[in-house]
């Protein structure tokens, strides 16, 4: 689904260049959920920017599907992330102006769908994570575990091919954490989503199938989850402490 | 570093908000200050007749323009706070003293109120000084006023300079007085969501509060004035309140209320910017408000010039006599044989000449002026009311050429065509006619109105109305009055040749030089009122008429009609009102345009996240293009909407209201008036367009 091979991106301040991905190469299978841990300063923001097309590449290839996102116009890029991506963000994203009915629809709108159509499927997401009872609030009026699973709702609302989620659960209870790691699995055993999910956050990374661990700007390990929650978060743990120096992960 | 240089490095940083901020205060204190110096000036002071409907009309578009402005500078302050807010949030929080925080930035904020104010004061002086030198270059054929600088003018301005800082300075003591730090932090990203739930009803209301107050405070007076000759008093006015109130709940239902409705389809193709433009708050919602009625007190000045012209426009053509004049005939005016003699110097032929006399004697009326406390006319009937002129049948005949059939004891009036009575003015009230001085009289009665615009002076009522009455009771007037009460009228015609506007120059001189002082009064001038009060007779006033200047505006009581002459001066005896008017609507649109310009960047900028939300969700620049039009457009299209239609229908309701009907030359006016409204609607698009490239510059959408 997501192949990223060789990448590399630097930022450039007066006459110093720093390197913030060198030959980061990675994949991400279909239906798969991926997370992507490191310490701050490692590049996966930087990555995840890249990916969703919000700054270029220096070098290398971000292939969705087998298509080449750099080689697109400015025009193609605004239908790859209308149609084929679908975005969460720490801070929610939501249109305070807008129902949360109205902003899961918001991907049809900008795509300009019927309306039955669009109205049909939030409903439909809606329910799926529990909260159709508030279709009809603003953000304002919810809790922010509520905002969150809205905005996956909303990721999903054009069927994109992968999901992309920075730090989704960054600005939650560990209660609404769960709820809205729940709606991501939701999404995948039910509609096959593919999500990548950038995180500090161990406990909702060991939701995941497969986590890579970022160092330094390069990929450091890449850990498979054996299907024991339990088991693949205390692995996970391990590795963080050892990334380091010995301490463990702020957001354990 | 210390605390002073962490401040001026801020504010460096900051230069384009503290810029907009300087730039909105001494624009709206210039505007208002141009206006003031314009007004107290004695070039307009002495031109608009005091308590006249001119001056009335500025006065009312003053008040509209200071509050405009005056909301614009609490505004601009807003949101130079809400820009400033999080460095203060951030110095708070860091433990900085809030007194001492408060002291910085109201001492940092005086200084530049204070002094962005005298910056706009002295622009307002000079721009008003530059604008009063050409109205006084253009108007100097007919007015002798000239522009100068008053204390008053500078007073006004130093005042509003004064509340203005007051208002800033309160505004920022509310702001700093916000007790938590957060609440403060957060102010740069506080928005104020419109009510969510704003229902068809609000927008209903709105429209019956809208009719409500025009029909209380505009129509009804009117009416009950015209049919009861009640006063309702000037408490009607604030009624016009509820107007504004109505306007209010119509724009925050048009911003509003979006529902998904009959069309769900269009309601979610613009869904986006319904939901943006509710987060942009009630601010949005004020400053539409004030540019409607600045596009409207714009209008209601720039349709000033067609409605007056539409008066000028064949007011000549009623003239049945090209020349007419009269006199006393104990001065020593113009005679036959000068006339014809002046004529000869200049080329021009006399023609149809003719002259009669008229007696003045005292007559009986109805004095109509005043209210009671109740707000009901006092109309009291006086034996001896005023000094009014009256002519024999015979001679009306000879004058006119008309027939006149008139029995004894019995008139009529002669009126300029087409007078029709009012609630002051009403035909028929004399009955008695005084032998001269005597308390002898003859018994008057009214029976009916004969149309002779050249023999009509002014309203024809009151001090003005004269008489047609038979030849008998002519005589009987006539017998032992002095020569001073004996009045010649003359008529006459010439061709118009190139020379009679030289030959009417002189003639109008020579008629003013050679006037006698009985008759050297302004037109209000009551003989018998004088008699009565003696000293206090505040009316007692000479006509200041200038001989050799005609065209120069003068309220002169035996004020010739030469009608070629005055067709070439009428323009240039309105010319201060037509420039004056032409400049508030200029200050107004101005406003207008400032307002809305710096309304559609700070669209933009508080809009700025969602628009970058939006374009990470897929919407490419065509649609983000789009969807900044509908936000922009929002700030102009219903004002502009209200503003214009609702000027035409006061204006349209005005001119039914005056008379019931619209006159030809109303009907032109209507014209011009539309070609005006257009001329505002250009002016509009072309500000949005070019806060469209601006805001989409702000945003990177170019």
């Amino acid at each position: 689904m997501l192949n990223v091979n060789h990448l590399y991106k630097s930022y450039k301040t007066g006459n110093v260049t720093y390197e913030v991905l060198k030959d980061v190469n990675f994949k991400v299978d279909e239906g798969e959920f991926v997370a992507v841990m490191g310490p701050s300063g490692s590049g996966k923001t930087t990555l995840l920017n890249c990916i969703s097309c919000f700054i270029e590449h220096d070098k290398g290839e971000i292939k969705l599907k087998g298509r080449e996102l750099s080689k697109l116009n400015e025009k193609q890029i605004a239908k790859v992330r209308n149609e084929d991506l679908g975005f969460v963000f720490q801070d929610f994203m939501l249109l305070d102006g807008l129902t949360i009915l109205e902003n899961v629809c918001i991907p049809k709108v900008i795509k300009e769908e019927p309306y039955r159509v669009m109205e049909e499927k939030a409903k439909g997401l809606l329910k799926m994570f529990g909260i159709l009872d508030i279709a009809d609030k603003y953000p304002a009026e919810i809790s922010g575990g509520q905002k969150q699973r809205t905005a996956v709702a909303r990721s999903l609302m054009n069927d994109p091919l992968l999901i992309l989620a920075d730090e989704p659960t960054g600005n939650l209870d560990s209660r609404s954490s769960e709820a809205v790691i729940g709606a991501f699995l939701e999404a995948q055993r039910e509609l096959n989503a593919t999500t990548f999910m950038v995180t500090h956050d161990s406990f909702s990374a060991s939701y995941c199938d497969r986590v890579i661990v970022m160092k330094d700007g390069k990929v450091y390990t890449e850990l498979k989850s054996s299907g024991n929650r339990r088991a693949f978060l205390d692995e996970l743990l391990s590795v963080l402490k050892n990334l380091n120096g010995g301490e463990s992960n702020d957001n354990e | 570093m210390t605390m002073n240089k962490v401040w001026d490095k801020l504010r460096k940083k900051n230069r384009t908000n503290y810029r907009q901020f300087q730039f909105c205060i001494s624009f709206a204190v210039m505007l208002i200050s141009s206006f003031l110096m314009m007004l107290m000036s004695p070039l307009v002071q002495n031109t608009l007749p005091t308590g006249g409907d001119s001056r009335t009309q500025i006065y009312m578009i003053f008040a509209i323009a200071m509050a405009g402005c005056t909301i614009f500078i609490i505004y601009a302050t807003g949101l130079f706070y809400r820009f400033k807010s999080r460095d203060i949030g951030v110095f708070l929080a860091l433990g900085t003293d809030k007194s001492k925080l408060t002291k910085a930035t109201l001492a940092e904020t005086a200084k530049i109120v204070a002094a962005y104010s005298v910056l706009g004061i002295a622009a307002g002086s000079i721009f008003s000084l530059f604008m009063g030198k050409i109205f006084q270059l253009i108007a100097s054929r007919a007015n002798d006023n000239k522009f100068a600088f008053t204390a008053m003018g500078f007073a006004g301005s130093f005042l509003y300079g004064a509340v203005v800082f007051l208002l800033v300075m309160a505004v920022m003591i509310r702001f700093m007085g916000k007790s938590n730090v957060m609440d403060i932090l957060n102010q740069q990203r506080k928005q104020e969501p419109l009510k969510k739930t704003v229902t068809r009803g609000y927008l209903i209301s709105g429209a019956a509060m809208v009719i409500a107050g025009l029909l209380i405070a505009f129509v009804m007076p009117t009416v009950v004035t015209k049919l009861f000759q009640h006063w309702m008093g000037a408490w009607t006015n604030l009624f016009y309140l509820l107007v504004l109130l109505g306007l209010y709940r119509i724009m925050v239902y048009s911003i509003a209320s979006h529902r998904r409705g009959r069309n769900p389809q269009k309601y979610y193709n613009n869904v986006i910017s319904y939901g943006m433009l509710k987060f942009q708050g009630g601010s949005i919602v004020r400053n539409m408000l004030v540019i409607t009625l600045l596009i409207m007190g714009g209008l209601f000045a720039s349709y000033y010039v067609p409605m007056t012209m539409s008066g000028l426009d064949g007011w000549t053509d009623i003239y049945e006599a090209m020349y007419n004049y009269r006199y006393p005939m104990n001065a020593d005016e113009v005679t036959f044989e000068e006339l014809e003699q002046l004529a000869a110097e200049y080329d021009v032929e006399i023609q149809d000449y003719r002259e009669a006399e008229f007696v003045a004697v005292p007559a009986s009326g109805i004095r109509s002026e005043n209210w009671d406390e109740n707000g009901n006319l006092i109309e009291e009937y006086e034996d001896r009311f005023a000094v009014n002129e009256c002519i024999g049948a015979s001679e009306y005949e000879e004058l006119t050429g008309e027939k006149a059939d008139v029995a004894d004891g019995t008139y009529y009036m002669i009126m300029a065509p087409g007078t029709q009575e009012s609630v002051f003015h009403m035909f028929g009230t004399m009955d008695k006619l005084y032998l001269g001085q005597s308390d002898e009289y003859l018994d008057m009665e009214y029976q009916g109105n004969v149309s002779y615009m050249s023999l009509a002076i002014g309203f024809g009522f009151d001090g003005e109305a004269r008489y047609l009455i038979s030849d008998r009771d002519y005589e009987v007037l006539k017998e032992g009055l002095d020569a001073e009460y004996i009045i010649k009228q003359v008529l006459f015609d010439t061709e118009n040749s190139e020379n009679v506007l030289d030959f009417s120059r002189t003639l109008f001189e020579q008629f003013v030089l050679r006037m006698s002082d009985n008759m050297n009064y302004i037109s209000y001038y009551n003989e018998l009122e004088h008699e009565a009060e003696g000293e206090n007779y505040m009316y007692n006033q000479p006509a200041e008429v200038i001989a050799d200047n005609p065209a120069a505006a003068s309220d002169w009581k035996y004020a010739p009609m030469f009608v070629y002459m005055e067709e070439e001066y009428s323009l240039l005896k309105y010319a201060v009102y037509f420039l004056l008017f032409i400049y508030v609507a200029v200050i107004c649109l101005a406003a207008v345009g400032i307002i809305s310009y710096t309304r559609s960047q700070s669209v933009g900028i508080s809009s700025r996240q969602v628009f970058d939300d939006v374009r990470k969700l897929g919407a490419d620049k065509g649609y983000l293009q789009k969807l900044l039009k509908v936000q922009v457009k929002k700030v102009y299209v219903l004002p502009t909407v209200v503003g214009c239609c609702g000027m035409a229908v006061f204006e349209l309701l005005m001119l039914f209201m005056n008379d019931g009907s619209y006159s030809k030359g109303e009907i032109q006016a209507m014209g011009a008036m539309a070609v005006l409204t257009v001329c505002v609607v250009l002016y509009q698009y072309l500000i949005y367009r070019m806060s469209l490239k601006k805001v989409a510059g702000m945003l990177e959408l170019n």
